[in-house]
C-alpha cells in the first residue's frame, strides 16, 4: 500500500470515528491529540529526516499561541488573521533563531534550542502585562469558518483532523522529493551532501523554519480552541514529550510517530489519577524504547512504501 | 595544452607537522592524473583542500583557468567538479537508484513550494533524474541493482555505485578517491576498464590511489607525494624508474 493512500485510509476512519463519538470529552481529548500530531509531524521532519534535534519545541507552540492570542485579544484583529501573523512571525523568528544555532552540532544544538525554548517560556511566565503571567490569557474569540462557528467539540474535531491530515500529506510530499534525498544525506553523510551541490546548512534553517511554522501552528490553534492559555503548557517537560513521540515512532516515519502522538496524548488525559507519576513513566518509556527498540515503531509501518 | 586544473604551491600545516608542502601540479583537460604516495604522504589531506573540505594555509587552486579561492565546498558540483568517496558514503536507507539521483540533484530545479504540493514540476523533475540516473547505472553495467539497498550489495558494487552518483551530473573533472582501495584483483581490472570509459567521454580524472598496478595501467600521468612534498613527477614508465619513488615506496 502506497504512503498516500494509507493515510486516505486513516483519514476516513478519523471521520467515521467522529460520527460516532458523542462524549466531548474524548472529542475534546482526540482534538488535543491532532495538535500533538501537528507539532510531532514538522519535529520529524527536523529530528527523523534532517537528523537535527530540537528540545524547544514548546516554546515554538507557546510563540503561536501567545503572538495570535495577544492580537486577537489586545488588538482585536481577526482570529484567522492573529493566526496567519502569529505563525509567519513566530517561523521567521525560527529562522533567525536557527541560522547562528544549526552551525552547533549533537548536544550543542540540543543544549541551544533548549535555552531558546526556556527563554520564551520565561518570557511568557514574566512579562505580566503582555503575557498574562503564570496565570495566564483568557477570552480568546471563537474560531469560524466562512461564518459557520467552530462552537462544539464535534466540528472543531472535524476542523482540526482535516487541518493535520492536509499537513501530513504536504510533509509526505516533500520527503518524496529531492528534498527528502537531500536531507537524508545530511542526517547521515554530510560530506556526500555537500559534495553533491547541498548547501547543507541553508538547508537545515529552512528545515527548521518549516517545523517552527508547523508547531506554531498548532500553538495557534490550540489558543483560540481553548480560549484559554498559561504557560504550564509549555515547558521543558512538554518539549521532550515531542522528541520522546518523534523517537518512540521512529524517526522519519509518519505513521509511526502519528500513533504515537495520538497514544501518549490521550494516556495521560485517561489516567489522570496517575498524574504525578506520567513524567517517570515517560522517562522510562524513553529509555526503554531506545534499549530495545532503537528505531521506534518503524518497523510496524514497513509494508507502507 | 589546455589545464584544467591547476595547484599552485599549496601548503598546509597540522600542528608542527606540514601534511602538504608547497605542491604544484597540473591536470590537463582530457587526460587521467594520478596522485600516489605511500600512507602519510598528504594525499588525502591534499584532496580534501581541493573538495574544500580543509582550509590551507597557502597556495591557489585554479580550476578552468579561475581561482577556486572563494567556492565553497557544496558549489564544486555547479562548476563541474564532481568526486567519490574512499570510505563508502552511500546513504543506508536510500536505494541505490535514489542514492544516484542524489548525485543530480543540482540538475533539478524544483521548488520547495512545487515539492510540498506535488505540482507537476515536481514529477516531471523526479522524472528527468530518475532517467538520468538509470542512464549511468546502465553505463556502468549496474542497473539491475537499482531497487537495492546499500547494505543489500557486495563491496565492489558499492564503489561503482559511488563512481555513479559522481558521473551522474557529467563532470568537466571526476576526482576518485582511492577507488581500487578494499578491491580483489578482477573488481580492479573491471574498475581500470570503467575508468577508460568514463574518460572516453571526455571526462578528466585525478584519481588518488594505492594500487600501483592500477595506477601504471590506466593514468597517462603520475605525480608522487611522499611526507608532503612532491618528489616526481611524470609519464608511468618514468615514475616506475625513478629512484626516490623506489625509495618511497620500498624504503631502497
Amino acid at each position: 500500500m502506497s504512503q498516500k493512500t494509507f493515510l486516505l485510509v486513516l483519514f476516513l476512519v478519523v471521520m467515521v470515528v467522529g460520527l460516532f463519538i458523542k462524549n466531548p470529552f474524548i472529542l475534546n481529548m482526540l482534538s488535543l491529540a491532532a495538535l500533538s500530531v501537528i507539532v510531532v509531524i514538522g519535529l520529524n521532519l527536523l529530528l527523523g529526516f534532517a537528523g537535527q534535534i530540537s528540545l524547544g519545541h514548546a516554546g515554538f507552540v507557546a510563540l503561536g499561541a501567545y503572538i495570535s492570542s495577544i492580537l486577537a485579544i489586545r488588538l482585536n484583529i481577526n482570529p484567522w488573521l492573529s493566526i496567519l501573523i502569529a505563525v509567519l512571525v513566530s517561523s521567521a523568528f525560527g529562522a533567525l533563531i536557527g541560522y547562528p544555532t544549526l552551525k552547533l552540532k549533537s548536544h550543542y544544538l540540543a543544549m541551544a534550542t533548549l535555552a531558546i525554548g526556556e527563554i520564551i517560556h520565561s518570557i511568557a511566565n514574566n512579562y505580566v502585562d503582555l503575557t498574562g503571567g503564570p496565570q495566564g490569557l483568557a477570552g480568546m474569540p471563537m474560531l469560524s469558518i466562512f461564518g459557520f462557528m467552530l462552537d462544539n467539540e464535534t466540528k472543531f474535531y472535524f476542523f482540526i483532523w482535516s487541518l493535520t491530515f492536509l499537513l501530513i500529506l504536504l510533509s509526505i510530499n516533500f520527503v518524496n522529493s529531492r528534498f527528502g534525498r537531500a536531507y537524508k544525506a545530511i542526517k547521515s553523510k554530510e560530506n556526500a551532501a555537500l559534495a553533491f551541490g547541498i548547501n547543507v546548512h541553508l538547508y537545515k534553517v529552512f528545515i527548521f523554519t518549516v517545523s517552527v511554522f508547523y508547531a506554531s501552528l498548532a500553538g495557534a490553534i490550540y489558543a483560540f480552541y481553548l480560549g484559554f492559555i498559561s504557560p504550564s503548557s509549555f515547558g521543558l517537560t512538554q518539549s521532550i514529550e515531542y522528541v520522546v513521540m518523534v523517537v518512540i515512532g521512529g524517526m522519519g516515519s509518519f505513521f509511526g510517530v502519528f500513533f504515537t502522538s495520538v497514544i501518549l496524548t490521550i494516556l495521560p488525559n485517561l489516567l489522570t489519577s496517575l498524574e504525578d507519576y506520567w513524567p517517570i513513566a515517560n522517562g522510562l518509556l524513553l529509555i526503554l524504547a531506545m534499549m530495545f527498540m532503537p528505531n521506534g515503531l518503524k518497523g510496524l509501518f514497513k509494508w507502507i512504501k | 595544452m589546455d589545464k584544467i586544473m591547476s595547484i599552485e604551491g599549496i601548503t598546509k600545516s597540522f600542528g608542527g607537522i606540514k601534511a602538504v608542502d608547497n605542491v604544484s601540479f597540473f591536470v590537463k583537460k582530457g587526460e587521467i592524473k594520478a596522485l600516489i604516495g605511500p600512507n602519510g604522504a598528504g594525499k588525502t589531506t591534499l584532496f580534501n583542500i581541493i573538495t574544500k573540505l580543509y582550509s590551507k594555509d597557502s597556495g591557489k587552486v585554479f580550476f578552468m583557468g579561475k581561482d577556486t579561492e572563494n567556492y565553497k565546498s557544496y558549489e564544486l558540483v555547479k562548476y563541474g567538479i564532481s568526486r567519490t568517496f574512499q570510505n563508502i558514503q552511500l546513504i543506508d536507507d536510500m536505494s541505490i537508484l535514489e542514492n544516484v539521483m542524489l548525485g543530480y540533484h543540482i540538475k533539478t530545479k524544483t521548488t520547495a513550494i512545487d515539492a510540498f504540493f506535488s505540482l507537476p514540476k515536481n514529477k516531471k523533475q523526479e522524472d528527468k533524474a530518475k532517467e538520468k540516473a538509470m542512464e549511468t547505472l546502465k553505463f556502468l553495467k549496474i542497473d539491475s541493482i537499482s531497487d537495492k539497498y546499500p547494505n543489500e550489495i557486495p563491496f565492489g558494487y558499492k564503489r561503482l555505485v559511488e563512481i555513479a552518483r559522481a558521473l551522474c551530473v557529467q563532470p568537466e573533472l571526476l576526482l576518485l578517491d582511492e577507488p581500487a582501495a578494499g578491491l580483489n584483483e578482477s573488481e580492479t581490472n573491471k574498475l581500470l576498464k570503467t575508468i577508460f570509459r568514463i574518460w572516453e567521454q571526455g571526462i578528466s580524472i585525478l584519481l588518488i590511489e594505492h594500487d600501483m598496478n592500477l595506477v601504471m595501467n590506466c593514468s597517462h600521468s603520475i605525480v608522487v607525494m611522499d611526507e608532503g612534498r612532491k618528489i616526481a613527477e611524470g609519464l608511468p614508465s618514468y615514475i616506475q624508474n625513478d629512484e626516490r619513488v623506489l625509495k618511497a615506496y620500498f624504503g631502497k
